[in-house]
């Protein structure tokens, strides 16, 4: 026991905090041989709380109404004491938090992470995931350019395709026949209320479980004590390596290139919305893309929504679908290993192609880059289960 | 690692090293968040392209006649006119015990406004009608007995029961501790004055 | 052998989509991305202090890594 001043123990024991903090951080215990795939968790958190300070900040300066929103944006970049500074963190943030999420779910598909016993810990991560991209989507139509209006009218028509209740529910959520100033004013109330307030406890619900199943490996193996160390000093040590390096090229990006060649910030967004106007090319947010794309691939109305919501629904069967032995990639058959390849090259093709105009010839390949998608996760069960996986060591080596 | 292993490997660590880039690290991060909170509290003064202290009001005073009060607004505040009766002037002379401080010692006032009746013109009264307490706006009440049994005409605040004189002077025990700020103002000519310049 | 191969086979599909795509849209894109930065609403007014102050945070971070990565071969000492 260490010694504590009359305050602490006063305060310990009426609330034991350094428990809670000794269990989920300075006594967690990882596997030791962790690589620099496994930082894009705590680089999730670091951009979280960016995103929270400066939405926050943010809230106080922008106008949620169809007359006055582009103006308080306009505002914030001139007026407001560095204004510019709080909106390309955020708009830099929210690119960054995508980046990074994409990078720790593709750490969790090769290593195995979703399969036994961390399921559950996955279907949570997923769920996170997709509260994360309604929460990208209300804050896209916030500064209210020809961009926000148009992605989300356009986003929300995708609602009426669902039948029988599907016109009515898009009223409902337009609030009118089209979108108007009151669907901005909901956008808003969502976009600083609801959804933070869903990701910030999904968040902890997904650490805490976490932290009951333990953390995979790049070997996918099961790690005893012996294999293991103290998260603290060692991780926070490393990941601290980590966070700096993803300042800096957050800083880079904040600082000189904040539009990213209107990734970031699209230049169709510099100008107020109209609503007797469309832009040549309407394209959500680039995190968006990719579903996007696979939208645009089927030319039905309705089976298109049905295509893009069911290549979200796939990533919530994953853990039932891959029927290995092995968890890490390391160990499972050639197969695996090009269908993990295959997988990310239709991910990033579909990401690029939803950016384009839709040409016929980016319709093909759209097509065919959508079939592979899909056919990562259906065959699954297949190539998973023919290939030979090979044999795994009992312990990590020193 | 087993026990063996780590004594021996013990004796290679430098813990004076590993102090120091531990206390130099934790250093460097709490400056580097300490900074980046700068920019976030300067947003929250008022920007200097939106600095309205400059700004001035005209006003005109010929309609108004003796017991007459005006406000107007003058940088986001109230600011009140009053032309006050020979009567009342009589009056502001009799107060001096019942007040907190009659001479105005406080500095409230612009040096020319330094005086018995607080004002250039002692007929005109100009103050910011803005409590000195926590800042709400009180009630002109120039009918004597209507606030109190010996009250002889003032200010009434009723958030929490401050009290002036016609002076802007305030009461003794009374929440709010200072008289009632006059802001600069100068006479354009005899019917017209300027809010917010001495000159 | 086949690690090369298979790299190699990567590379190609990667960019696959990058070459055979008609950019048409991107290159509306920049254009509107010229045109609108002119004249677009959203004025960028404080470029010269954003350059400056990022020189300076970005050097304090090259001053952070050093000083992260030390820490972190220190303490990693103890795993060898």
């Amino acid at each position: 026991m260490p010694r504590r001043g009359p305050f602490k123990t006063w305060f310990y024991t009426r609330m034991p905090i350094h428990k809670f903090w000794q269990k989920h951080y300075v006594n967690y215990l990882a596997p030791k041989n962790l690589n620099f795939w496994y930082v894009f968790g705590s680089l999730s958190i670091v951009a979280l709380v960016m995103q929270v300070v400066s939405g926050f900040f943010l809230t106080m300066f922008y106008i949620p109404t169809e007359e006055q929103a582009f103006n308080s944006i306009n505002n914030i970049m001139q007026k407001v004491n560095y204004g510019w500074f709080i909106r390309y963190m955020h708009t830099t943030g929210a690119s960054a938090l995508f980046i990074v999420i994409y990078l720790h779910i593709y750490r969790s598909i090769m290593y195995g992470s979703y399969k036994y016993p961390r399921e559950l810990l996955w279907v949570i991560g997923v769920t996170l995931y997709v509260a994360i991209l309604a929460e990208g989507f209300t804050g896209y139509a916030l500064p209210w350019g020809q961009m926000s209006f148009w992605a989300t009218s356009v986003i929300l028509k995708l609602f009426g395709t669902i039948p029988l209740i599907g016109k009515q529910l898009v009223i409902w959520l337009q609030g009118g026949d089209a979108v108007t100033g009151i669907t901005l004013h909901r956008m808003f109330a969502f976009h600083v209320i609801l959804f933070p307030l869903i990701i910030i406890i999904l968040t902890l619900i997904h650490i805490s479980s976490l932290h009951y199943v333990g953390s995979n490996n790049p070997l996918g193996i099961d790690t005893s004590k012996k294999d293991c160390i103290n998260y603290h000093p060692y991780y926070t040590a490393k990941n601290l390596v980590g966070i700096v390096i993803f300042l800096i090229i957050f800083a880079l990006v904040m600082f000189y290139k904040p539009s990213m060649h209107g990734f970031f910030i699209e230049p169709t967004n510099n100008i107020p919305a109209d609503s007797l106007k469309s832009p040549e090319n309407i394209s959500p947010a680039w995190y968006l893309t990719p579903y996007y794309s696979i939208l645009r691939a089927v030319p039905h109305k309705f089976f298109g929504a049905v295509a893009m919501a069911s290549a979200i629904a796939f990533l919530f069967i994953l853990p039932w679908l891959d029927k290995s032995p092995v968890r890490s990639i390391h160990y499972k058959g050639t197969l695996s290993k090009i269908a993990l390849l295959f997988f990310v090259v239709s991910f990033l093709g579909l990401g690029y192609l939803g950016t384009l105009t839709p040409t016929p010839i980016n319709i093909a390949l759209c097509r065919i880059l959508s079939l592979i998608y899909f056919l990562y996760f259906i065959l699954m069960p297949y190539y998973t289960s023919y290939e030979k996986a090979k044999i795994t060591p009992k312990r990590i080596s020193q | 690692m087993d026990d063996k292993n780590k004594k021996t490997h013990d004796a290679h660590i430098n813990l004076n090293r590993r102090q120091f880039l531990t206390k130099a690290t934790t250093a460097a991060s709490a400056v580097g968040l300490a900074a980046a909170c700068f920019p976030f509290a300067a947003s929250m003064f008022p920007s200097m392209k939106k600095v309205t202290t400059k700004e001035t009001v005209k006003v005109d005073l010929s309609d108004m006649k003796p017991g007459d009060q005006k406000t107007i607004q003058w940088q986001d505040k109230p600011v009140w006119i009053v032309r006050r009766t020979q009567k009342d002037l009589a009056n502001l002379k009799k107060l001096n015990n019942l007040l907190q401080d009659p001479l105005s010692k406080v500095n409230q006032q612009p040096k020319y406004a330094d005086n018995l009746f607080r004002s250039i013109k002692p007929e005109w009264l100009v103050v910011v009608g803005l409590c000195t307490h926590l800042g709400c706006v009180p009630t002109y009440r120039p009918e004597p007995g209507t606030v109190s049994k010996k009250w002889e005409g003032g200010f009434f605040c009723t958030c929490h029961g401050s009290k002036f004189d016609l002076s802007g002077r305030v009461y003794k025990g009374m929440p709010a501790p200072t008289n009632l700020v006059v802001p600069p103002y100068k006479f354009i000519n005899d019917a017209t004055i300027l809010i917010g310049r001495s000159k | 052998m086949k690690r090369f191969c298979l790299s190699i086979c990567f590379c190609l599909m990667t960019f696959c989509p990058f070459i055979y795509a008609e950019k048409e849209g991107l290159n509306i894109k920049i254009e509107q991305t010229i045109k609108k930065e002119m004249a677009g609403s959203i004025q960028d007014t404080h470029q010269a202090e954003r350059y400056w102050i990022g020189a300076w945070v970005l050097l304090y971070l090259a001053v952070l890594l050093v000083l992260a990565t030390l820490l972190k071969q220190e303490y990693w000492k103890d795993l060898k």
